[in-house]
């Protein structure tokens, strides 16, 4: 793992699916674009990270059986009812607790999913400020997140409100 | 092959669960957590795909599986009949309604109704015209009458069946309906009659509850794919009332001790079928021919007709007046029909008791009857005589069935006969439940239906006959000396009566082994006027 500085040795990996997550110096901007080239395995936050945005973010019809709850916040995003970024924090909040209830059920669930590291399991996720792109009509959501180990990540994550275009920052 | 949304929510998480499972046992550093790019990418797909087979597994089973069949509430109609062709069996079909629908006019110009036009009721129940009618005021050939109704109207009818098969097609005169199409001068349709003869097919739950005699049909392999087989070839299989299979170590199976040391070697099978609840009797007139006479008593032998696995003969009398006398002392003889001991190993007469190999003989010991004239007069060398025999069509076909190659035992001989019939006698007093209305005649014919209802028992009893009567009304039975009485006479295969009587009728220990008599050969039976009841007269509460 390019640039960090933990010892990722012996822990379950993921396939990447977003660019590469560096160890955060200040604020790093996350894409959807998907990895190109060889594919590559994922590992520590950077694991933990994607997993939360794609549970975040996943379009509620575009899986069959999606979790448990609609994703709200994107549906919303994109039928342009978000008038405010009181409005914008509320369906943020809803839509988070929904994905981190998801991950806690299966972080916690370690006899069917094994043992996992405190700094990959992502304790809290705040809306720390919002950016509005109006060329790309992408919103920058910055985002802090909390591990159970105690580290804090902030990064922004562009979500784009065009339909058709939300793998593309 | 199953769809997504056919898929239950439960099935597919139970199928993630297990593509996890799997996926990790061979790669437990994989991460398969909800959210993961593996999980998306192979674990959902995946189980999409498991849950699919899963349910089409699930379906198969149920199409497939007689069990699962019996237990499900619904079973489709075409795997149902799919799974039973394999047993031969197919659903009843059931008919359609069919009659006549009334179409109202408002003039009379002459219309035509072609076949296969719809009329519907209002719940939806469709009847199709069956032959294109047409219809005018002055009919031609086959041309229907239009004809004037009240209100200036005018009808004309049209015949139809039901487009569905089934009882829901039965719809009562006057019946609203609705054509599907555009008739000139049309007002309304009606059902012109009572629309009749629709029938449901056979239950699919049905149908399989014949299965396990389906099963049983494809071979005599014992007492019960016996009886089925037998009663599958009756027209009406409830006349079987009860089968006995009497075979190896029986007392009353003699043809499987034909060898020098006269042990059981089985090999050998009677099949005793009751097809009566009453015994029937067979009544004809048949000559005698004199054997010979003392000063009072004349001897004559008449030869029995062909009564295929005939009981026993019940009555003997003068022909010309049987209602004279009573019968006559008689003896019967039985006797092989020729060719009975090479088709079924019988040895001696006795063994084609009650079958249909055997035939008979009656020695009658009659009162002298006179012919000729003075010195020419001398007994009557010939004698006409009233004869009534125990004997219940059927022991015939039966054999017939047994020997034929579709279903003959090749492990076992196999003879059908008629059971050997206790015939029972009962009186008794007895006193009635305060707000009892039961006659004598209720109480007795009560009695008569237990006795004749019975299977192959062996063993009959004056409690059990009391029990009934108590059932039934009385508030006790007298059992003491002066009580009920009851008794039974059997006619065993050597052709002699047995009597039994006291508190109860046990058949296993009656006559020699030659008469055949045990609990396997012999049912109850009880005749009309031989079951007497006296309400009034108990004394003696049991």
């Amino acid at each position: 793992m390019n640039g960090t500085t933990r010892d990722y040795t012996d822990r379950q990996v993921d396939l990447e699916f977003l660019q590469t997550v560096v160890e955060p110096v200040g604020v790093t901007e996350l894409s959807f674009t998907a990895a190109k080239g060889t594919s590559r395995r994922v590992t520590g936050m950077q694991k933990a990270i994607q997993r939360y945005v794609a549970l975040l973010l996943t379009p509620s019809s575009s899986v069959p059986f999606p979790a448990e709850a609609d994703n709200i916040l994107l549906d919303a995003l994109r039928a342009g009812t978000v008038s405010n970024t009181g409005y914008l924090r509320h369906l943020f909040n809803t839509a988070n607790a929904v994905a981190l209830d998801i991950i806690r059920r299966d972080d916690y669930n370690t006899q069917r999913f094994g043992d996992q590291k405190g700094d990959e399991r992502i304790a809290a996720v705040e809306l720390a400020g919002v950016t509005v792109d109006y060329e790309t009509s992408t919103l920058g959501l910055s985002l802090v997140f909390r591990t159970e180990a105690g580290s804090d990540y902030a990064y922004v994550l562009p979500v784009s409100t065009s339909h058709g275009r939300e793998q593309t920052a | 092959m199953t769809t997504i949304a056919e898929l239950t929510r439960d099935a597919y998480d139970t199928a993630v669960k297990a593509a996890v499972d799997t996926v990790r046992a061979g790669h437990p550093d994989l991460d398969l957590r909800s959210g993961t790019a593996i999980r998306a990418l192979v674990v959902e797909p995946g189980a999409l795909l498991d849950a699919s087979q899963r349910d089409v597994v699930s379906r198969l089973r149920t199409a497939m599986s007689l069990r699962a069949m019996s237990r499900e509430a619904t079973v489709p109609r075409e795997d149902a009949e799919a799974v039973l062709s394999n047993f031969g069996i197919e659903l009843g079909g059931g008919t359609k309604a069919t009659g006549l629908v009334r179409v109202n006019l408002t003039g009379t110009a002459p219309v035509t109704v072609r076949a296969g036009v719809t009329f519907v009721t209002e719940d939806g129940v469709k009847f199709v015209v069956t032959r294109t009618t047409s219809a005018s005021v002055d009919p031609v050939a086959d041309e229907e009458a239009i004809r004037p109704a009240t209100g200036g109207r005018y009808y004309f009818t049209v015949p139809v069946e039901a487009e569905e098969v089934g009882a829901s097609g039965n719809i009562q005169q006057g019946r609203s309906l609705e054509c599907s199409i555009i008739i000139g001068n049309y007002y309304s349709a009606e059902a012109f009659s009572d629309l009749t003869g629709g029938e449901d097919g056979e239950s699919v739950a049905s149908a399989v509850a014949r299965i396990p005699a389906a099963l049983a049909y494809r071979g005599m392999t014992n007492a019960l794919s016996t009886r089925a087989q037998l009663a599958a070839s009756l027209p009406d299989p409830s006349v079987l009332r009860a089968v006995s299979c009497v075979g190896h170590r029986d007392r009353a199976q003699l043809r499987d001790k034909h060898n020098p040391l006269g042990i059981a070697v089985g090999g050998r099978v009677d099949v005793y079928a009751r097809l009566f609840d009453i015994p029937g009797v067979e009544s004809f007139v048949a000559d005698g021919i004199l054997l010979g006479h003392d000063e009072s008593t004349a001897t004559y032998r008449i030869a029995l007709p062909s009564y295929p696995g005939f009981y026993a003969v019940r009555y003997v009398g003068p022909a010309e007046d049987p209602g004279r006398f009573g019968s006559f002392q008689y003896e019967l003889e039985r006797s092989m029909a020729p060719g009975a001991s090479a088709a079924h190993d019988f040895a001696d007469s006795p063994e084609v008791a009650w079958s249909a190999y055997q035939n008979g003989s009656v020695l009658v010991y009659a009162d002298l009857v006179y012919e000729g004239e003075d010195a020419d007069r001398h007994v009557a060398v010939s004698r006409s005589f009233k004869v009534d025999l125990y004997w219940t069509d059927g022991i015939k076909a039966l054999q017939e069935l047994v020997d034929s190659p579709e279903v003959r035992n090749v492990a076992a001989d196999c003879v059908v006969r008629s059971p050997a019939v206790c015939l029972v006698s009962m009186t008794t007093p007895l006193r009635l439940r305060a707000g009892s209305s039961a006659t004598a005649a209720e109480l007795e014919q009560a009695v008569m239906d237990y006795v004749n209802g019975r299977s192959f028992t062996g063993r009959l009893t004056r409690s059990e006959l009391a029990n009934v009567l108590i059932q039934h009304g009385a508030e006790s039975v007298d059992l003491g000396d002066a009580g009920m009485r009851l008794a039974g006479r059997v006619c065993g295969a050597d052709g002699k009566w047995y009597y039994l009587e006291g508190d109860a009728l046990d058949v296993s220990a009656v006559g020699p082994e030659r008469a055949m008599i045990s609990p396997g050969t012999v049912v109850f039976a009880a005749e009309q006027g031989s079951i007497q009841v006296s309400i009034g007269a108990g004394s003696v509460a049991t």
